[in-house]
């Protein structure tokens, strides 16, 4: 009996052994493993239900019409042109050489079918291309046309979540089977208890053999963790340690680190309805109040840069002529002055008619950055003598105080691309009736410049034409933008060729990466 | 068996006869005499923390953050450049503030509601001890964390929520101590005596009674830090200005590989201040209720 129980416990042992045999391949070529923040379930990896970020960017099995370059200006991709036929039809052209993973051949009907998925089943991530309905001119042209005129669509379509797919990645049912679209990775498997992704090359791929031979991809959502599995060389790629861990990683034989800007942006929205942020000199004060290079320096790592407009600088319509507010106390103070608040009464705060100048500043937690650089703002402030209430809480737990108006400042970390476009970040934050215009900033002057911009069609009209409007947002303060967000992605030196896409969410893969 | 030890022993039976040997048993105790001391510190530090503390724990220097110990630094600095010592200390006054009015509260409260529940008896005592029982039933850190969400955050809010969490433990208690000595003799004979009822409890059966619960309430002080800090930590507890322990915890997370010290001191703080209120406890208890004595007690 005992000796039955020792056998048992030898044959289950080198069962388990022989699994992990199974699992460790990162000895094998090309074989990459990369440990990705996201903790998915299998609704994830469906076209129609999931965000298209994972699969598009992370594990690159599917691709969309349209692709943009390192300026964020448009290039094609699945879709070779497109030219606006009319007010409200769009023409695309396709390329003719593209293959589904189960070798058919990707047509306009396909086209058809991927939009209409994602624009049935999460109407809200297609609201920017403001869908009507489509045609198939022939076998490799389609003409998608919109409710209103929409010059966006183009870029609309560069978004993730427009992925193309095969119908038959549905059964007969419309039930999901598996994720079958045109890019260089196919799905191989999915783990349901693990989140393990598992992808392999396809060899039908439109732009070429891929040299990466497999790709999997795990889930650690918690910064800590992913710090030490990539010290353990337990994957051999991964994104966004905590900051503080970044110079500590970089240090380690082996490991390169790399930082980059993303599209989006840490910016405090103000309450234009509070006085005295309704006046133009109290908002430049704060401009010049907060030490953005220290913030950048100390509070992120380096992970991100120093803020000047809204828009990244390499955005191909940043206005590049603006001239950063830098950190500078006495000239803040001055700007105080100037709106009449001086301390009176000698107890370290400005104040004016006998009221201290006090502000309530919210955050929500969910990002690592925000809290630290709401204490390290929330300091500057104080320097020129300001009281600042700080507020940190949960999304949920804030948005009600939001939507009271229970607020003064605001700081969050905005997409600055939601479509790789002007129009959309000026037209929703800036513009009286902008829907994140939380603040109530109001320049009938900036309204007329969006609402012209809109009509315009090709990108050098339109980018030319919006920057006069960031230009005024600018000078106008309307929110004072402190850092453009950053990644760092932190990868061993047995990979190679990985080349950062500047539009992707926090970072895409690349189909020619290498392996040692 | 030596003439002194046994003259001893006399005495030690004798003051246990006389009910008035708490003093004999501390000075048998020299361990919790320097329990009693450290925490006599405490609560100075706590009281005097703006005092005491070297630096304004709020002044962020970005330049010098995570800096070890040093002499312009005893604790070195935070992820901001805030002095640690200065934080940490702050710390003590906020934690202490809230725990003390808490207990003061509960202490209030629960005794008021558990002696009478106990004293009237019959319905009353069967609806107020169900309302306890369901109290009790909730995992305490669960209703915390609910109240928090319904209500927000802030000092006034935790108090509230600790006070609702924790009232029921000294309800409970002080109505088992109450049912216990009604019928005893003393009791009896002032109820004979045509004493009201209000006055017997006050002036005959609290004292009688509340020593058990003056130790739940020492031993709870150390429960009640241990949970602020543990909603501090969860982001459910009180703003990132106002300086706590388990924020500072939850804070430094992130910095714990390069900057221990972040998550170092705040940790030892709440240790420490959490052993030494349930030693303390006990040692109340092993003084003043001679049955419990235990080996190996302070």
């Amino acid at each position: 009996m005992r000796f039955g129980l020792v056998l048992c416990l030898i044959a289950t042992l080198s069962l388990i052994a022989a699994a992990a045999g199974c699992i460790d391949s990162g000895s094998e070529k090309n074989v990459l493993i990369v440990g990705n923040h996201l903790m998915s379930d299998a609704r994830e990896l469906d076209q129609g239900t999931g965000t298209g970020t994972l699969i598009t960017e992370k594990i690159i099995i599917t691709e969309t019409l349209v692709a943009t370059g390192e300026d964020f200006s448009l290039k094609p991709n699945l879709a070779e042109s497109w030219k606006m036929i009319n007010d409200t039809t769009w023409e695309f052209k396709l390329r003719e050489d593209v293959k589904f993973h189960n070798g058919d051949e990707m047509t306009a009907a396909d086209v058809k079918f991927s939009i209409e998925n994602i624009n049935t089943k999460q109407p809200g991530r297609t609201t920017l291309i403001d869908y009507r309905d489509s045609e198939i001119v022939d076998k490799y042209t389609i003409r998608i046309r919109t409710n209103t005129m929409n010059p966006l669509l183009p870029a609309a379509l560069h978004s993730p979540d427009t992925a193309i797919i095969s119908p038959k990645s549905y059964d007969a049912n419309g039930e999901y089977v598996t994720t079958i679209g045109t890019g260089p990775m196919k799905l191989a498997s999915f783990n349901e208890q693990t989140g393990e992704i598992v992808v392999v090359r396809h060899d039908q791929w439109w732009g070429g053999t891929p040299t990466i031979e497999k790709i999997i991809n795990r889930g650690y959502p918690n910064p800590n963790t992913r710090a030490m599995i990539i010290e353990n060389h337990d994957v051999d790629m991964t994104f966004d340690p905590p900051y503080s861990e970044v110079a500590r990683l970089d240090a380690i034989e082996g490991i390169d680190v790399l930082k980059f800007n993303t599209p989006r942006t840490y910016k405090l929205d103000l309450n234009f309805d509070h006085a005295p942020l309704d006046d133009l000199n109290v908002r430049k004060a704060l401009a010049y109040a907060i030490d953005r290079q220290g913030i950048v320096d100390n509070v992120l790592y380096g992970v991100g840069s120093v803020a000047t407009g809204p828009f990244l600088p390499t955005m191909a319509w940043a206005n590049t002529s603006l001239v950063p507010y830098t950190y500078n106390q006495t000239l803040a103070k001055q700007y105080l002055a100037d709106a009449g608040w001086t301390d009176t009464n000698g107890d370290g705060y400005v104040d004016k008619d006998g009221k201290k100048l006090s502000f309530k500043l919210l955050t929500y937690t969910e990002r690592p950055g925000l809290v630290p650089m709401l204490e390290a703002i929330s300091s500057n402030l104080k320097d020129i003598g300001i009281e600042v209430e700080e507020i940190a809480m949960e999304t949920g737990a804030i948005s009600p105080m939001l939507a009271e108006g229970d607020w003064d400042m605001y700081l969050i970390a905005a997409n600055l691309a939601m479509v790789p476009d002007p129009e959309y970040v000026l037209k929703t934050w800036y513009t009286t009736d902008g829907t994140t215009n939380r603040g109530h900033y109001s320049n009938t002057e900036v309204d007329r410049i969006v609402a012209e911009g809109h009509n315009l069609i090709t990108p050098k009209e339109r980018y030319a034409h919006f920057r006069t409007a960031e230009g005024i947002v600018y000078d106008e303060v309307a929110t004072i933008n402190v850092a453009y967000y950053g990644v760092a992605i932190i990868m061993w030196d047995n990979v190679q060729g990985f080349t950062y896409d500047p539009t992707a969410h926090d970072y895409r893969l690349s189909p020619f990466m290498t392996v040692a | 068996m030596s003439e002194t030890g046994t003259v001893a022993r006399i005495k030690i039976w004798q003051s246990n006869v006389r009910g008035a040997d708490w003093y004999y048993r501390l000075r048998q105790r020299p361990g919790l005499q320097i329990v009693f001391v450290l925490l006599a510190v405490v609560l100075i530090a706590a009281v005097f923390a703006p005092v005491i503390s070297p630096q304004d724990p709020a002044a962020q220097d970005l330049y010098g953050k995570n800096q070890w110990m040093s002499a312009d630094h005893w604790f070195g600095t935070d992820y901001l450049g805030r002095d640690l010592f200065s934080r940490v200390v702050c710390g003590l006054q906020t934690s202490m503030a809230i725990a003390v009015t808490t207990i003061v509260i509960t202490f209030v409260i629960g005794t008021a509601i558990g002696s009478y529940a106990g004293y009237k008896g019959g319905w009353v005592d069967n609806v107020i001890a169900r309302v306890i029982d369901v109290f009790l039933a909730f995992p305490s850190i669960i209703l915390a964390l609910a109240l928090v969400t319904l209500l927000g955050s802030g000092i006034l809010n935790m108090i509230f929520m600790l006070s609702i969490v924790q009232w029921a433990s000294f309800a409970r208690l002080m109505r088992g101590q109450v049912l216990a000595e009604k019928n005893a003799e003393y009791v009896l004979s002032a109820r004979a005596a045509g004493l009201p009822g209000w006055w017997i409890l006050l002036k005959h059966l609290m004292p009688n009674c509340i020593m058990p619960v003056v130790v739940l309430a020492t031993m709870d002080l150390g429960h009640t830090i241990l949970t602020i800090s543990t909603l501090s930590f969860l982001g459910l507890g009180l703003p990132p200005s106002i300086p706590e322990w388990g924020s500072m915890i939850n804070a430094g997370l992130d910095s714990m590989r390069t900057a221990p010290l972040n998550v170092i001191v705040p940790g030892l703080a709440i240790t420490t201040v959490t052993l030494l209120f349930n030693l303390a406890g006990e040692g109340v208890r092993d003084i003043t209720d001679p049955g419990t004595d235990a080996e190996g007690s302070l």
